[in-house]
């Protein structure tokens, strides 16, 4: 039984550090599939992203922790802007409902969301019960959370939910000594060691089919880039393009027309950040293009937000071979410099 | 302490195997518990105490009142935000009035307020702020107004005699216990409960002042003492309140010991017995009526299914000829019958066994019974009111359920016939559609 529970405890530690921890493992994901995704996807063009849940905490050495609402707040509308953006880059069109402000107004739908959520809260512990899994099993995913989601469907005039969780801590000084203490004793039972991060949390993102509550796709990442809209892009990344809408060739096509090449992407034509240029062009899959822009964006962009994103951005596409060859050295790097390696030896073994 | 908090976070995914499976769990948290708070314990921080306010000069609030309040104002909100406040005024101020015959006159500057949280667990609760929330299942599962009496006054002395103030002092020492009851807690269906636990846990002293209290004042009100002393009886007997940790009245023993106390108090001649005291019974049969089925609702909205049918059972004998009661059962069983697996979570949780493949392949077998069942219930739901559109609904996903297209189709489309307020006609719709392709 101990030994059963200790296995599941680390292997909530391994997930936790995988997002960063390059460790080069691409046979385990943390993707969740429906047996029958390529179908039901094919029926899927408009996605309503439900308000996200977001729960942030400063944690403090007397276990008094607190709640950090406006940051939670700020993060919420961050997110809220941005997974529907990734879900349009995507191929899906977004439901022009304004869930939040319904929500507001009428306190049913609240209690009808919070079933939902909690609905899920089941649901993704079947789907993540398992942690990590392998590739070929991701896609047997069979879990559903009931037609209850079908109110907001309606609602929202669309195919499919989007849920969205968010979970994310700080630590005070005092914790981060004691945990290095307690992790040593950790090291002790199981031979390894891990520097707890200062900063980080989980993002989890559900499509979910608006007729039947089955749950499509599901992803989720760690992240130690708080507040950034990085993180979207991060958990979204595996997620296959909508192909009902526009097929990919005519997407890339119509952007690549926009902007041929890195050079004619000139903030100055488009009244944007190198970044922005570049995000469009990386979530168009027009890697090369991206590449260009975000390495200038990491030169020439003032906003340092706007640099540590594509910093971030430049990470992933080495960490996943985007356009490049693969090459986690590089990769890690990239990461360090766009902030997420704050605690730079966060994930080395200790032998 | 951190990493029990990312656990919060994440133990849907990788402790629990499900969120009513939290006996399991109860090991894996004492093991991190010990793995990281080994060192916590040892060499705690001396504790930052309210300084001794002499003489004349004002007392302000100390910083953990200050927080302690701000903590509550936030989760009040968020109750309300989560749409968890059942707003039947009727009900609402009857709750307030029998509050305002157990609250004490003088509070000072603290305001008290009654509210009726939409939720099918037995439980109660209250913020230092003064907000005092009772659950629809508490209300429906007590016998009288004498008895709710008891409960408002017992949660009304936690608030006044600042217990939440007092035990956070504590808790603060005792880091380990805290953590493990968040632990235990999150997770949990209840969307308040991780709020309650933190801003709401007492100790058991606190617990048996709080007792005394509210029994002296329901006795002082009038209210008659047998009536409040069966309070107990009634928890004893309620499943769900055993299941649920952090309820007031989650353990039998301490339930027990609780009833004798206050009868001693009576014995002693401590409670004063008022000649024509009460017990309230028939103002509170009236607002009960109402809420047996909201409750029963709840219960099944929550995938209580075994509490469904208990709710069902225990209101079937006041009401035999309820066409909805059976609709009820029926859709309870067959949900048992078609979500084994949730079935199986339930059990696991009401009873504390493992959740595991046994339990569910036990369920699984029960699968065609279950569906029997509740076709019975369904078609006496429809003998009573022929009318009943969602045992049509039921009875045609249990032919869907059992690979007989034509009846599933004819029943489904008789339900969606009946008209708009189907609330999951796109569920059907689609289902429908699927039957007709396979054919």
């Amino acid at each position: 039984m101990t030994n059963r529970l200790l296995s599941k405890f680390i292997r909530y530690v391994l997930l936790f550090v995988i997002g960063v921890a390059l460790t080069g493992c691409g046979t385990y994901t943390s993707i969740r599939k429906h047996p029958d995704f390529a179908n039901k996807s094919r029926v899927i063009n408009t996605v309503a992203v439900l308000p996200p849940v977001v729960e942030y905490v400063h944690l403090v050495f007397d276990g008094d922790n607190e709640r950090m609402a406006s940051k939670e707040a700020s993060i919420a509308s961050t997110l809220q802007e941005a997974i529907p953006s990734s879900f349009k880059a995507y191929g899906y069109k977004i439901s022009k409902t304004n869930l939040n402000e319904k929500i507001t107004n009428d306190p049913d739908l609240g209690y009808e969301l919070e079933q939902i959520r909690k609905a899920y809260v089941t649901a993704s512990s079947e789907l993540y019960g398992k942690g990590m899994v392998d590739e070929k099993e991701s896609a047997g995913f069979k879990v559903a959370i009931g037609p209850i989601v079908n109110q907001f469907a309606d609602l929202a005039d669309a195919d499919a939910l989007v849920m969205v969780r968010y979970y994310g801590f700080t630590k005070s000084d005092g914790l981060m000594t004691k945990q290095v203490i307690g992790n040593v004793l950790f090291a002790g039972l199981t031979g390894t060691y891990y520097q707890p991060a200062r900063r980080g949390g989980a993002i989890e993102v559900a499509l979910i089919d608006g007729n039947n509550g089955d749950v499509l796709w599901s992803n989720v990442t760690s992240v130690a880039f708080d507040g950034s809209s990085a993180i979207a892009s991060r958990v979204l990344i595996p997620l296959p393009r909508n192909q009902t809408n526009e097929s990919l060739d005519t997407h890339e096509k119509r952007v690549d027309l926009k902007v041929k090449d890195c050079e004619k992407a000139l903030p100055e034509n488009f009244n944007q950040t190198y970044y922005r240029v570049g995000k469009t062009l990386y979530d168009a899959r027009a890697f090369a293009s991206a590449k260009c822009c975000f390495e200038k964006s990491t030169e020439l962009d003032e906003d340092a937000a706007d640099k540590h994103d594509a910093y971030f951005h430049l990470g992933m596409m080495y960490e996943l071979g985007q356009g490049i060859k693969s090459d986690n050295e590089a990769a890690k790097q990239l990461y360090a410099k766009a902030g997420l390696l704050e605690e730079q030896n966060s994930h080395e073994k200790i032998d | 302490m951190g990493d029990v908090w990312i656990f919060k976070g994440y133990m849907q995914y990788f402790v629990m195997d499900g969120y009513l499976n939290r006996f399991k769990s109860n090991r894996l948290a004492l093991i991190a518990a010990v793995l990281f708070f080994v060192v916590n314990i040892v060499g705690c921080t001396p504790q930052a105490t309210r300084p001794d306010s002499s003489g004349d000069m004002p007392q302000l609030p100390s910083e953990d009142e200050v927080k302690l309040i701000s903590e509550s104002e936030r989760a009040s909100a968020e109750i309300k935000r989560k749409g968890l406040l059942f707003n039947d005024s009727d009900l609402v101020s009857y709750v307030r009035q029998v509050g305002a015959r157990v609250a004490p006159n003088e509070t000072g500057n603290l305001k008290l307020q009654f509210f009726v949280i939409r939720d099918p667990m037995v439980n109660a609760f209250a913020f230092p702020s003064g907000h005092i929330y009772v659950t629809i299942g508490l209300l429906a599962r007590l016998q009288n107004e004498a008895q709710l009496a008891f409960i408002l006054g017992h949660e009304v002395a936690h608030v006044v005699r600042q217990h939440s103030l007092e035990a956070r002092q504590n808790r603060k020492i005792q880091v380990v216990a805290a953590h493990v009851v968040d632990l235990l807690l999150f997770g949990t269906s209840l969307a308040y409960l991780p709020f309650s636990a933190s801003i709401s846990s007492y100790s058991r002293s606190q617990e048996d002042e709080a007792d005394e209290v509210g029994f002296a004042a329901a006795a002082k009100a009038g209210y008659e003492v047998t009536a409040v002393l069966q309070t107990f009886d009634v928890m004893n007997e309620t499943k769900d309140v055993n299941a649920l940790r952090g309820s007031i009245f989650a353990d039998h023993p301490t339930n027990d010991s609780r009833q004798r106390n206050m009868r001693e108090l009576v014995e002693d001649k401590e409670i004063v017995l008022k000649a024509d005291a009460e017990t309230g019974e028939d103002r509170y049969s009236q607002i009960k009526t109402g809420l047996t089925q909201k409750n029963i609702e709840l219960k099944l909205r929550e995938r209580q299914y075994e509490l469904t049918i208990d709710a069902a059972d225990l209101a079937l004998s006041h009401y035999p000829e309820d066409s909805a009661l059976y609709y009820y059962r029926g859709e309870a069983r067959r949900l048992m019958g078609a979500d084994p697996k949730g079935a199986a979570r339930e059990h696991s949780w009401l009873y504390g066994k493992s959740f595991d493949d046994e339990l569910i392949s036990e369920f699984e077998t029960k699968r065609s019974t279950n569906f029997a069942d509740a076709t019975e219930d369904f078609n006496k739901a429809l003998s009573l009111d022929p009318k009943f559109a969602l045992a049509h609904r039921g009875l045609g996903l249990i032919a869907h359920a059992q690979d007989n297209p034509g009846d599933a189709i004819t029943l489904l489309e008789t339900y969606l016939a009946t008209g708009n307020s189907i609330r999951d006609g796109r569920y059907i719709r689609s289902l429908l559609k699927g039957i007709q392709n396979d054919k």
